[in-house]
């Protein structure tokens, strides 16, 4: 780490350097250094640094004994200098009680030293919370004593409840005993989540509405609602929904109620999003009849 | 015009033409007045001199005050002649009986805050290697400080005393960010 520079014949280390801040140069050595840091830039330079190096040091306390009474007594002479011993002593505070695992590379130690709630932005970060909450508690008072008052002020209208009437008034109930008719539907059941091992599917159903089934059976029995026009067989082919095929049967016959059947076992569809293509098989109109869509537990 | 007034227009007449002594360039006039400045500084201190600054000034006053004599016939390195009139200067001072040193305490908990406060905006101002580098730099203590330099060396390709150097230029300017920053929190003070 010792370096050595030439000026005029002369050669500086860096133990030179730090000796001359700490004024421990003979005689002779501090005029030929003198005259060197007046015409040596270079030389400017590295006693800038060791300057700042050495109040780092201090303040770290790595001086040797000696070292450290010279710095006492003879370094920190000049307002500037005190304020580096400030820094030094701050950096040593932030940043040297940090292990060298915790300064590692990795973003995670960046993280862990960006929420280290001894950096003193994090002190200001709470003062500032502190004054927030303050602050919007007593929003928080000053809207509740507002609307109490509010409440005492402005009473809301209230409809007034029926009283009983004093004399007896005559009732018009309808003579005949029939009820009437009851016009209100049933509402309808949802289609998806329903667990179980048989389910109807409409073409029309998109993936995010599709049933859920849960096959805990062998087979599971789907009944499809057939769009028109209508075909008297259909060929059904299974696929996820990535369009892998799953299971495949041909010529079903549709029933009376439109209705196509399939009995698709269970150990082809064990979870995950599946369709059902439908095709015509009857070879008169066009061969698809519909994508039906259902998702496995 | 008062005399305080006149002695103070005489100075600014001295300093300018001390600047344009130096160099034509009022900027790069002023850098090097400054390492003048510091080099003096530096070198007082060194000698144990407890008025290092003052002595600086009165160095440059003196300096100033004679460049409309020496300007036109003066041959050699002007930073030179600064040095001969500091030893002047000093042997002016160590002839005086010494003074009481003076020890400002101006490490109080207002400023050691603004310190630590400006300190983590410099840090968040630095280039992320910078900032890496600085903070693995001084991490740990002692001799797992030691093995933590020669890793980093090791791990960017350069020799201890070249990271040494790359991470004392980052502190000197953590150095100058922090003072600028202590001089606007100072000024922004009612």
């Amino acid at each position: 780490m010792d370096r050595k520079t030439t000026n005029n014949g002369n050669a500086y280390s860096d133990e030179t350097i730090r000796r001359f801040l700490l004024g421990a140069l003979s005689g002779t050595e501090q005029a030929s250094f003198e005259q060197s840091l007046f015409t040596n830039d270079e030389l400017e330079e590295r006693v800038r640094l060791a300057e700042l190096e050495l109040s780092d040091d201090y303040a770290a306390g790595r001086l040797s004994t000696p070292e450290r009474d010279l710095f006492e007594a003879g370094f920190l002479l000049t307002a500037d200098r005190q304020q580096q011993l400030n820094v030094s002593r701050a950096m040593q505070q932030t940043l040297s009680f940090q292990s060298p695992a915790r300064v590692d590379q990795s973003v995670m130690a960046r993280v862990v030293n960006v929420f280290d709630l001894r950096r003193h932005a994090w002190k200001y970060a709470f003062a500032a919370l502190i004054l927030m909450l303050l602050l919007g508690a007593a929003i928080l008072v000053t809207k509740q004593r507002l609307r109490i008052t509010q409440r005492h002020t402005s009473p809301t209208p209230v409809t007034p409840k029926p009283s009983a009437t004093a004399v007896p008034q005559p009732a018009h109930h309808a003579t005949n005993s029939g009820s009437p008719s009851h016009t209100e539907q049933p509402p309808a059941l949802p289609l998806h989540e329903g667990l179980t091992p048989s389910v109807v599917l409409n073409s029309n159903t998109p993936l995010e509405a599709a049933p859920l089934i849960r096959t805990s059976g062998e087979v599971v029995t789907i009944e499809l609602r057939l769009d028109a026009p209508l075909a008297d067989f259909y060929d059904v082919k299974v696929m996820t929904t990535a369009g892998e095929s799953v299971f495949i049967t041909n010529g079903i016959k549709r029933t009376e109620s439109e209705t196509l059947g399939v009995s698709v076992p269970g150990s082809a569809i064990e979870s995950g999003d599946f369709q059902i293509v439908l095709l015509r098989a009857d070879g008169d109109s066009q061969p698809n009849a519909g994508t039906y869509f259902f998702r496995v537990k | 015009m008062s005399a305080a007034k006149q002695l103070k227009e005489l100075r600014q007449q001295d300093f300018d033409r001390l600047l344009l002594w130096l160099d034509d360039d009022r900027e790069r006039a002023g850098i090097l007045y400054e390492k003048i400045r510091w080099r003096l500084v530096t070198i007082l201190a060194a000698r144990g001199c407890t008025l290092a600054e003052e002595l600086a000034d009165e160095t440059i006053d003196r300096v100033a005050r004679r460049v409309s004599d020496i300007q036109a016939t003066f041959v050699g390195d002007k930073a030179i002649y600064f040095l001969g009139v500091m030893n002047n200067v000093h042997h002016e001072y160590l002839r005086r009986p010494p003074l009481p040193r003076l020890i400002e305490d101006n490490q109080g908990l207002e400023n050691r805050e603004q310190i630590h406060f400006c300190l983590d905006s410099c840090l968040e101002q630095l280039a992320p290697y910078a900032r890496q580098l600085i903070e693995r730099y001084y991490a740990a203590d002692r001799q797992a400080k030691i093995d933590l330099r020669k890793v980093m060396a090791r791990e960017l390709g350069i020799k201890t005393s070249t990271l040494r150097l790359r991470a004392l230029r980052i502190r000197e300017k953590l150095q100058t960010c922090v003072e600028s920053c202590l001089e606007t929190v100072s000024e922004a003070r009612p």
